[in-house]
């Protein structure tokens, strides 16, 4: 992957450069200005201005820490930077990685300043039952995610001393099975309302964590079993749930067919082109990429050649326009 | 092959051509011929140079030359192969728009890019023929918890490698010799006195720099690398760090000495500061000066930092420009 700017042609370069430009063009001006790099003075307007992140009073005048763009809201300003780690917030919806099973709890790795936990009481039950969490069920914390696993969770709370705690109370959070997991900066993404997407027509859903982290995976019904729970409250019925769902995890012999899989590497590859890029990713960006891949008639691995590197750049530009002139 | 502040160009020529004298003996006329023909860069001709550079010079101390052979992949130590891997694994390291910023001082250069693609900052830092790339990686879970002194300041180590290949001939280091632990230490310093470690509680953050090609004023250029590397990974820091050293030969002050410069014998002086702030975080000096020569030389090594950091400055801001606008709103 480390080869992907592709060794462009000359007339690529000269069509990716005025794609380029013309991103630039559209670009807000406003914006162009109030870029700072570290200790860069930030002009005030204003009096009794209160300082945020990313910046730092020196005799009087306001100095960058950081690079990135100012940031005015009211008298609050603060500096957005932009390649760093991720800046959790409560209530993202984040995807992380198992590295360390400890005592009622877990330790995931999302590209954050630390490892966030995720405990064990904040956890659904693989059987769905709300009780008190035992010495059995801790004993058994292996059997739901175990190291290197990836899970998909929400930000619980984010501490002052900068240690992260996640949950998962609802079915659709939990183990995440059967896909493609792709890194980009987390300020590619933005917070949405929606960050699960179910495409129907590849049967993939795809998840866009906040902190940059982005799930392929083949598509999973979700079984939500506190409201069959709810609905019928007969003990045979959990007895039975609680047998199946322990084990259900990855054992139960069925395979991803071919088709999907190539869906799989497709929209991935439409991520990597997008991120390589430095463009913001959204469902809506992720599959007019792989619709552009498809219309061109292009096979999975010509994705990350440069023609198309340019082709998205291009469509890019042109959807950016549009955006604007219907504004 | 340092690049020379404008008041002092005309006295430089003159003094290089005295040293490639000196260095070289009989042989002067050759040399300067080839010194001129690296500065074109070809490398061909660099080649050739630095085999003429090499049989001119008889002590076998001074035959190292800046310039990397071109089976630089093959030469790659195992160790090193493997972090790089690593690094693959972790974010999609993909090289994509190399800014190349390439800027002709008194027919030297200067050149930096950051890769801004990968989750992983780093960074390129070029000084003439010396060349380091710097990585950082964090802040991040404190991995050995016992190094771990303050609990509500985060932990800075360096990692100061070089690479088998950058100096002329090859000489296998052993991994832990004390030239590198002890530039390893300059480097940390100079950098924590400018991240405001207060901010990332519990966390540590790892910078390494490895020297690709080697010719004179590797510790500056290292600094350099790294203010770059940790601008770009949005670490908060109170100023930029540059640093550029300067020497004195021949009754003259001299900006970013080269090899053959460094190993003439004269004073060598590091200087590191915060340009904004118009503090000192690093100076090094190796040999005896007098109070006003020095100072002499410290003025111009700090006139050289005040450059190098315009450039760093300039350069940040461009790539901050351009990952905005690409982003869109």
């Amino acid at each position: 992957m480390r080869n992907l700017q592709p060794s462009l042609n000359q007339t690529q370069k000269i069509r990716l450069q005025s794609a380029l430009e013309k991103l630039e063009s559209l670009s807000s001006k406003s914006n162009a200005n109030s870029v700072v790099t570290v200790a860069d003075s930030i002009p005030i307007y204003e009096e009794g201005i209160l300082k945020g992140h990313g910046t730092l009073d020196r005799k009087g005048e306001l100095v960058a820490t950081v690079c990135g763009v100012v940031e005015r809201i009211n008298k609050l300003i603060y500096v957005r930077s932009l390649r760093s780690r991720y800046k959790p917030e409560t209530g993202d919806i984040v995807i992380g990685r198992v590295i360390e099973v400890a005592q009622k709890r877990w330790k995931l790795e999302l590209n954050f300043t630390q490892d966030a936990t995720l405990m064990l009481s904040s956890m659904n039950l693989p059987d769905g039952i709300q009780r008190r969490r035992t010495a059995v069920d801790e004993l058994n914390m292996r059997s739901i995610f175990t190291e290197n696993d990836l899970v998909c969770a929400e930000v619980r709370s984010s501490h002052n001393d900068g240690s992260l705690q996640l949950q998962a109370r609802n079915q659709k959070y939990g183990k995440l099975e059967k896909g493609q997991l792709l890194t980009v900066n987390p300020y590619l993404v933005k917070r949405r309302k929606l960050h699960f997407h179910h495409l129907e027509q590849y049967g993939i859903n795809l998840i866009v964590g906040c902190n940059g982290f982005i799930w392929v995976g083949e598509h999973v019904e979700v079984k939500d079993k506190m409201a069959v729970d709810q609905t019928n409250d007969s003990e045979q019925q959990i007895g039975q749930s609680d047998q199946n769902s322990m084990y259900i995890d990855g054992q139960d012999g069925t395979f991803t067919p071919l088709e999907t899989r190539q869906n799989i590497c497709r929209i991935a590859n439409a991520v990597r082109v997008l991120s390589a890029l430095g463009f913001s990713i959204t469902m809506e960006v992720i599959m007019e990429t792989v619709n552009l891949s498809k219309t061109m008639n292009l096979d999975i691995h010509e994705m990350l050649g440069s023609e198309f590197y340019v082709l998205v750049a291009e469509s890019e530009a042109e959807r950016r326009s549009m955006t604007k002139r219907k504004r | 092959m340092g690049f020379v502040v404008e008041v002092t160009k005309f006295v430089v020529r003159v003094i290089r051509e005295n040293l490639v004298a000196v260095a070289a003996e009989e042989h002067d006329g050759e040399l300067g011929g080839a010194r001129r023909r690296i500065e074109k860069g070809k490398f061909k001709e660099k080649k050739e140079a630095g085999r003429v550079i090499r049989d001119g010079i008889r002590e076998p101390r001074r035959t190292s030359f800046g310039w990397s052979p071109p089976h630089r992949n093959e030469a790659t130590p195992s160790r090193d192969r493997r972090r790089f891997q690593s690094r693959r694994v972790l974010g999609f390291h993909i090289l994509i728009f190399m800014l190349l910023i390439n800027l002709n001082f008194n027919s030297n250069k200067v050149e930096f890019n950051l890769n801004y693609i990968s989750i992983i900052s780093s960074a390129m830092f070029e000084m003439g023929n010396t060349k380091v790339i710097a990585a950082v990686y964090g802040p991040r879970e404190v991995q050995n918890k016992g190094q771990q002194i303050n609990n509500d300041h985060a932990l800075v180590r360096c990692e100061y490698s070089m690479a088998n290949f950058s100096t002329g001939d090859r000489v296998r280091k052993p991994k832990g010799d004390r030239r590198s632990i002890e530039i390893s230490l300059v480097i940390r310093q100079t950098m924590e006195a400018c991240i405001m470690t207060h901010l990332m509680p519990r966390s540590q953050i790892d910078i390494f720099v490895q020297v690709l090609q080697a010719d004179g004023g590797t510790r500056s250029a290292c600094i350099n690398a790294a203010t770059l590397a940790l601008a770009d990974a949005g670490i908060p820091m109170c100023d930029l760090v540059t640093s550029c050293s300067a020497g004195y030969l021949n009754s003259t002050p001299l900006l970013d000495l080269n090899y053959i410069e460094d190993s003439a014998g004269g004073a060598d002086v590091t200087v590191g500061i915060l340009p904004t702030l118009d503090k000192v975080t690093l100076l090094q000096m190796d040999a005896k000066l007098p109070t006003n020569i020095f100072e002499d030389v410290m003025q111009l090594a700090t006139e050289g930092c005040k450059a190098i950091a315009n450039y760093i400055r300039e350069m940040l801001a461009e790539n901050t420009k351009q990952l905005e606008f690409r982003r869109g709103s």
